[in-house]
């Protein structure tokens, strides 16, 4: 990306404290970590090559959501079978009403961490091994015995638990 | 913890990777239809990803895309009549059994590839036991099953190997027998249409009029029935077969389709042509166009609150009018009127020539709602809405220029598509459930009145389009797997139909009937527009405007050109004189 001048390295640190929240945001138009991924390193660089051009003392948020939409829609453009899941219609939908929506999904992301401090623990331990330590299903079938079909079945179970907790505990949307 | 519903069983294999392709399908399908899905969509994905999101979705790799075959198309006979709502129930009823399992051993060696190639909506295999399992694509066949496709929307493709295959339309029946011990199969209808494509010996299709049989690269058709009489055959094509004395006619195999159905069989040529536009205009056509009154411009309406007039003369674009920095809500079939929503509710009429106001009304329901479809009378002057709000008012409402027409229509669900006749007398709004068992419905409101003409089952797919014909006489709407419909508006029967034609489907993103309302354009996701003879149930053009959407779709007054755009892409326009 050559030398960051002082704008550029605003750009860097504002992306560095965003680029989670930009992550969860292509994560909704793109359901697939590779494909999220891919799109949040283009993201990135679009931003840095139009450094010049943005207005910094703005939101920074929703220029990156911006940004990473154009990168989803040019994603799309090279891999035609997103269109099978969601329509290029359907995906202006779903990328405004998430961008609408992020205030409101960040405080169901602040509620989660209590949430998740509330499962038992063999519960805990399976979203510990999935999520945090990035154990697939048939890794965590085969260390700890148990069937995979069940252990797919009791990552549904506890995501619905953490869902309702989460909607219990965050304000509801027309509260925001 | 609440009980999971069928849209948790999606999004929780979407996050696990597990979904099957028609599974991510159906849930694109509830995400794009349903706001309240969406919503659950975003909270839930949302979750996954906090966490940590290791897998998401694993999409299956594109189906190479096939060359469009031009005997492919489906030619609908004498279509049978949609289903009731009672003998959908009772389809809908039925539950798998237990599986019926390939006995390849049992087949004769001609026909032992004998499979089903692609199934859409639902088909099921019963075998001489009775039992019952739902057909998918790569299901073997043998004699002895038979197929049965549901009523509305079930299609499915069988290949016979050697290049022959054929399609069963919806509510068909059809028998899977051997004839003589290893000289081949017959695949016997009983109910519904066939269409078939034979090109390898041993397969013959009998229906209870004739039979078809393709051999030493000829097909030879022939009456089965003693009272049977006619053989009409003409360019060296079958036309229907009523052979009183059982003599075959034979037909160059490769000329053409067989077409079944239950008391007429023939080989036909397929017509369709692919036109050339004979105009393109760069414009990037968003969502909408017209033609003005007099045919020699076409309006287009951009994004945000700007229109493009095309002078179809000149071929120059030039901008519209200067209108206030409001949200476009709709175009009028005239061209000359286009809605703006203002953010405090207000929807005013301006002129697209001049840009004068000519009058609005108040809607903040639907102007403010999360979800809005909106349709226009061809004057502009009625103006139908629905709307959807996550927590806040669902419904239907028309307005008049006098005003709003009656009280809105209350909804449990967002109206997905909604039409306005030209006169706009008649309103027509879809909606649909989604789940495993999905319910759609159709209703038709008399406008004057303010009361509900009919309302119409839509089995298994959701509407996506629709449209009146310039009579409001007729009703089509078009699913987001590419069939399209057509119904009386006032007794709510169906007419017409057509079948996704190319076997890979794609949802259908406009609609617009001819001014004599005789020919159907259905605009696709992938840029191409079908031009459908209703009156003869036949395809008269395939039209490639481009790849993305389309999202307007128009003829010109007297029906002698269609224009088309599709999203972000030039409007191509095409001289229909030139089809068929």
């Amino acid at each position: 990306m050559g030398d960051a001048g002082p704008i550029e390295e605003r750009i860097l640190r504002l992306w560095v404290r965003n680029q989670a929240d930009v992550y969860r945001y292509v994560f909704a138009l793109l359901p697939n970590p590779t494909d999220a991924q891919e799109v949040l390193q283009a993201a990135c660089v679009a931003l840095w090559r139009k450094a010049a051009d943005l207005d910094l003392d703005r939101p920074f948020l929703p220029v990156a959501f911006r940004f990473a939409l154009l990168e989803v829609r040019k994603h799309r453009e090279k891999n035609r079978r997103w269109a099978s899941f969601l329509g290029d219609e359907a995906l202006e939908q779903v990328a405004a009403e998430r961008s609408d929506a992020h205030d409101l999904l960040e405080l169901r992301r602040q509620a989660l961490d209590g949430c998740v401090g509330q499962l038992p623990p063999a519960d805990r331990d399976l979203i510990d091994r999935h999520y945090r330590r990035g154990q697939t299903v048939p890794q965590i079938a085969e260390e700890t015995g148990r069937n995979p079909h069940t252990l797919y079945k009791a990552l549904q179970r506890v995501r619905r638990m953490l869902f309702d907790c989460v909607t219990a505990r965050a304000p509801a949307e027309d509260q925001v | 913890m609440t009980p999971p519903t069928e849209l948790d069983r999606l999004l929780s294999g979407l996050c696990d990777g597990t979904l099957s392709a028609d599974d991510l399908r159906l849930l694109g399908e509830a995400v794009a239809a349903d706001p309240a899905a969406r919503a659950r969509y975003l909270q839930y994905l949302d979750l996954h990803a906090a966490l940590g999101g290791p897998a998401g979705a694993d999409l299956p790799e594109p189906a190479a895309p096939r060359p469009v075959d031009r005997a492919r198309r489906w030619r609908w006979v004498a279509g049978p009549a949609l289903a009731a709502a009672a003998a959908l129930a009772a389809w809908l009823a039925l539950r798998p059994g237990a599986p019926v399992g390939p006995r390849p051993d049992a087949l004769p060696r001609e026909v032992a590839a004998v499979r089903f190639a692609e199934v859409w909506g639902r088909a099921e295999v019963r075998d001489e036991a009775g039992a019952v399992a739902l057909a998918e694509a790569g299901t073997p066949l043998r004699p002895g099953l038979t197929i049965r496709t549901e009523a509305g929307d079930g299609f499915a493709t069988l290949d016979l190997g050697g290049g022959s295959r054929v399609e069963l339309g919806p509510d068909a029946q059809l028998r899977v027998a051997e004839d003589m011990p290893g000289a081949g199969l017959r695949l016997v209808l009983s109910a519904g249409l066939l269409r078939g494509d034979l090109r390898a010996a041993g397969v013959t299709v009998v229906t209870t009029q004739a039979e078809v049989r393709a051999r030493d690269a000829r097909f030879l058709v022939s009456a089965v029935t003693a009272d049977a009489t006619d053989v009409e055959a003409e360019s060296g094509t079958v036309r229907a077969v009523r052979t009183a004395d059982g003599q075959a006619v034979d037909v160059p195999a490769g000329s053409g389709a067989v077409i079944a159905a239950g008391d007429a069989m023939g080989v036909r040529p397929a017509p369709v042509s692919a036109l050339a536009p004979a105009a393109t205009h760069k414009v990037q056509a968003h969502w909408g166009l017209a033609f003005t009154p007099d045919g020699r411009r076409l309006v287009v309406r951009l994004k945000a609150n700007r229109v493009a007039v095309v002078d179809r003369s000149s071929g120059t674009v030039g901008p519209g009018p200067a209108l206030p920095p409001e949200k476009a809500l709709a175009l009028s079939a005239d061209g000359r009127t286009v809605l703006l929503g203002r953010a405090d509710g207000r929807v005013e009429r301006y002129d697209t020539a001049s840009g004068a106001a000519r009058g609005g009304f108040d809607a903040p329901d639907a102007v403010g709602a999360g979800y809005a479809v909106w349709g226009l009378s061809a004057d502009g002057r009625t103006a139908a809405v629905g709307y959807h709000t996550a927590k806040g008012p669902t419904g239907v409402r028309v307005w008049t220029e006098a005003g709003p027409n009656h009280p809105a229509v209350p909804l449990t669900r967002a109206a997905r598509a909604v039409a306005l006749s030209d006169d706009g007398k008649r309103a027509a709004w879809a909606v649909d459930q989604a789940g495993p068992r999905p319910v759609h419905t159709l209703t038709v409101w008399d406008v004057t009145a303010g009361r509900v003409v009919t309302t119409i089952l839509v089995p298994a797919r959701p509407l996506r389009e629709l449209a009146f014909t310039p009579d409001g006489r007729r009703l089509a709407g078009a699913t987001d797997h590419g069939a399209v419909y057509v119904w009386e508006a006032d007794g709510g029967q169906w007419v017409a139909g057509r079948g996704p034609d190319d076997g890979w489907a794609r949802p259908v993103t406009a609609l617009a009937f001819s001014p004599d309302g005789k020919r159907l354009a259905a605009g696709r996701s992938d840029g191409r527009v079908y031009l459908w003879d209703t009156a003869g149930g036949t395809d008269a053009a395939v039209l490639t405007a481009g790849t993305r959407p389309i999202t307007g779709l128009a003829f010109s007054p007297d029906g002698s050109a269609l224009a088309a755009g599709p999203l972000r892409e030039s409007v191509c326009v095409w001289d229909l004189s030139r089809a068929p």
